[in-house]
């Protein structure tokens, strides 16, 4: 059974999302990548559907709120894996903001949208995970689940 | 920090160098005369050798931290490292010195300004104005000796000295803030709660805070696993040093590799850091025999920490753990805390619904007082299978839904009244049903979506759904979706 896989990337431009897209453009399962342009949509967000990635960048100038809302954000929603997307502006310190990013919850860093490898396979992991809950979830629910052209 | 600049520095000529240098030779001479003056001095002053040990402080530095001198020096200071301006570290405690590190340019030879701040003997964090004078050119040759003003500086001339630090300084001060925040987030204090489970869990971590022993924290699913973790880290005496977490569900071989360099250290350095393993039995078996080899790494300066996913208090507790490595797990469970599940701690449920309620609260427009008592009455007939994760959730929704400034029955989630009734119910046997009205039911929902998502045209319906529009027909009124006069009407040319 496949499982259709939403996630989000907050970022300022659209620059992570066309690369991820592209890194995962040969995957058979379909993914769903929502972009968003800052942290209040992503809580919003995540509210509102079952999301389990989340990735946002993380720049010089954000780097504070980040730190300030990611600990509020994972206990609130504790299933979600969180990913930070390290921006160029911060390149002369990627190691002291990726430990503390690490310290802070997320589940990876990346430091540039051409090492996005680690990424692809926490991507695939979630996916599959998905598919696994599905098959578990009782058959009427699964057989509904599974019809075309879901409203919402 | 501060501005730096070069030499020359601000000391009288004959606090030439090579004189205070001696002094971080004990043996030397000339450090009685030296030591003389700085103790003398009501500016409190240190110095830091090239290891970031503190190797001298004066008296009116011990009366700002409100230490012993002995207490003082010998200790390691940190670049990363943060006081904590919370309950949980009290002045006076090891963890006040955290903040005394020099900056980095300043350990590389450059004279720099800058600030230091500690936990006052009023308990709140302070901070004074600090020069930092190399005493020599390089990192590897020499030490920093520090000077303070005399009074602690005013909330406005901080923010003042703030808005001047260069980037980098920024960078580590929103870091040496978010670390603040963390030891207050996870104070012992926070695992709320009187049973007797709680209270002994709390001791528990007190007793591993104290100590450089490795931990496994078990518990079934929302007991606070990692919560319970992270505070034994942030609690410790000792300088806490880095906390690297890693997720055994996605780790990789790479990932383990670098979260243990960067834990890489000198043998005998006082910090203490943590490797923080997330659920352990979903690591990959090859993965924990390279985690197993972690404790025995000479140069690795750090303990480990990790979570387990056990239910407590069933025979499958031994079932479960067959998937973690027996020599591992031998070699982590120096400590083991067993967290007790919420249905097996009710009388915490009051205060543990009254705290997320007041988290709602504070992340809201909408103040809601309290829970009505006949509301935590039914929370109590619950069994809560996702723990506090789950109560969390379920106020937030009531939270949401609630009308006046407390927290009624109507306002708690169906799922709860429906778990309630169900509990009080014998149990049913499973419902038959008839395969050939639940598949004509699917085929009905699918042919109505066809036909919604094309507009009500049939032709277009039946494209979607793979056959032909008289196929689809005959369908429509085996179905009852449409009558036979409706049919052939639609049809005539």
């Amino acid at each position: 059974m496949i499982s259709r896989v939403e996630w989000i990337v907050c970022e300022r431009t659209s620059r992570w999302a066309s690369a991820l897209r592209m890194a995962l453009a040969a995957d058979e399962t379909p993914h769903e990548l929502r972009e968003m342009r800052h942290f209040a949509e992503i809580n919003a967000e995540l509210a509102g559907r079952p999301i389990t990635l989340a990735a946002f960048e993380v720049r010089r100038d954000n780097f504070a709120e980040v730190l300030a809302w990611l600990p509020r954000v994972r206990q609130q929603f504790s299933q979600v894996r969180f990913i930070g997307l390290i921006d160029g502006s911060l390149v002369d310190d990627q190691a002291v903001v990726g430990e503390a990013l690490l310290e802070a919850g997320v589940t990876l860093v990346t430091t540039s949208p051409r090492r996005l490898e680690a990424i692809c396979r926490l991507v695939r992991h979630q996916t599959s995970q998905a598919g696994e809950i599905a098959e578990n979830s009782p058959l009427v629910d699964q057989l509904w689940a599974a019809l075309p052209w879901q409203t919402g | 920090m501060g501005e730096s600049r070069n030499l020359p520095h601000p000391l009288p000529r004959t606090w030439s160098r090579p004189i205070l240098a001696a002094r971080l030779e004990p043996t030397s001479p000339p450090t009685t005369s030296v030591t003389t003056l700085l103790d003398a001095s009501s500016r409190p002053t240190y110095a830091v050798d090239a290891r970031r040990q503190v190797v001298y402080c004066n008296a009116a530095l011990a009366n700002w931290l409100g230490m012993e001198p002995e207490r003082i020096v010998g200790r390691s200071v940190e670049y990363h490292s943060e006081p904590a301006a919370t309950g949980s570290t009290k002045p006076g405690s090891a963890a006040a010195l955290t903040d005394l590190c020099p900056p980095p340019q300043a350990l590389a030879g450059t004279f720099t300004k800058g600030t230091v701040g500690c936990v006052g003997r009023s308990g709140r964090l302070v901070h004074r104005r600090a020069e930092f004078i190399p005493l020599a050119a390089d990192q590897s040759a020499g030490g920093v000796l520090v000077l303070l003003a005399e009074n602690d500086m005013s909330p406005q001339e901080l923010a003042t000295e703030l808005t001047d630090e260069p980037a980098a300084d920024e960078l580590h001060r929103v870091i040496r803030r978010f670390r603040r925040n963390q030891a207050a987030e996870f104070a012992i204090e926070t695992l709320l709660g009187t049973s007797a489970g709680i209270r002994k869990v709390r001791a528990q971590v007190a007793a591993a805070a104290a100590s450089a022993a490795n931990v496994l924290v078990c518990g079934q699913r929302g007991t606070g696993r990692e919560h319970v973790a992270r505070a034994i880290h942030y609690q410790a005496k000792d300088d806490a040093g880095k906390l690297v977490p890693i997720d055994c569900e996605v780790a990789s071989e790479e990932s383990i590799q670098r979260a243990c360099e960067s834990l890489r250290g000198p043998i005998g350095a006082k910090h203490r850091h943590t490797l923080l393993l997330l659920n352990l039995e979903r690591l990959p078996q090859p993965l924990q025999a390279q985690i197993r080899a972690v404790p025995s790494s000479g140069s690795l300066q750090a303990r480990l920490v990790v979570t387990l996913t056990v239910d407590t208090h069933s025979p499958e507790r031994e079932a479960s753990l067959p998937l973690v490595d027996q020599q591992l797990l031998a070699a982590i469970s120096t400590i083991t805390i067993d967290l007790p599940p919420l249905a097996e701690r009710i009388a915490d449920l009051p205060l543990l619904s009254q705290f997320f309620l007041e988290a709602e609260n504070r992340t809201s427009a909408k103040q809601v007082g309290s829970l009505r008592a006949d509301v935590l009455d039914q929370l109590a007939l619950y069994r809560w299978p996702g723990g506090l994760d789950e109560l969390r959730g379920v106020i937030a929704a009531a939270h949401t839904a609630a009308t006046s400034h407390e927290i009624t029955l109507a306002d708690l989630p169906t799922v709860i009244h429906h778990a309630v009734m169900a509990a009080a119910m014998p149990q049913r046997k499973p419902e038959k049903i008839v395969l050939d009205e639940l598949l004509e039911s699917i085929e009905r929902k699918v042919v109505t979506r066809a036909l919604e998502q094309s507009g009500g045209n049939k032709s277009a319906a039946a494209e979607l759904l793979g056959m032909t529009r008289p196929r689809l027909y005959r369908r429509l009124v085996q179905l009852g979706l449409v009558t036979e006069a409706k049919q052939a009407a639609e049809e005539l040319p």
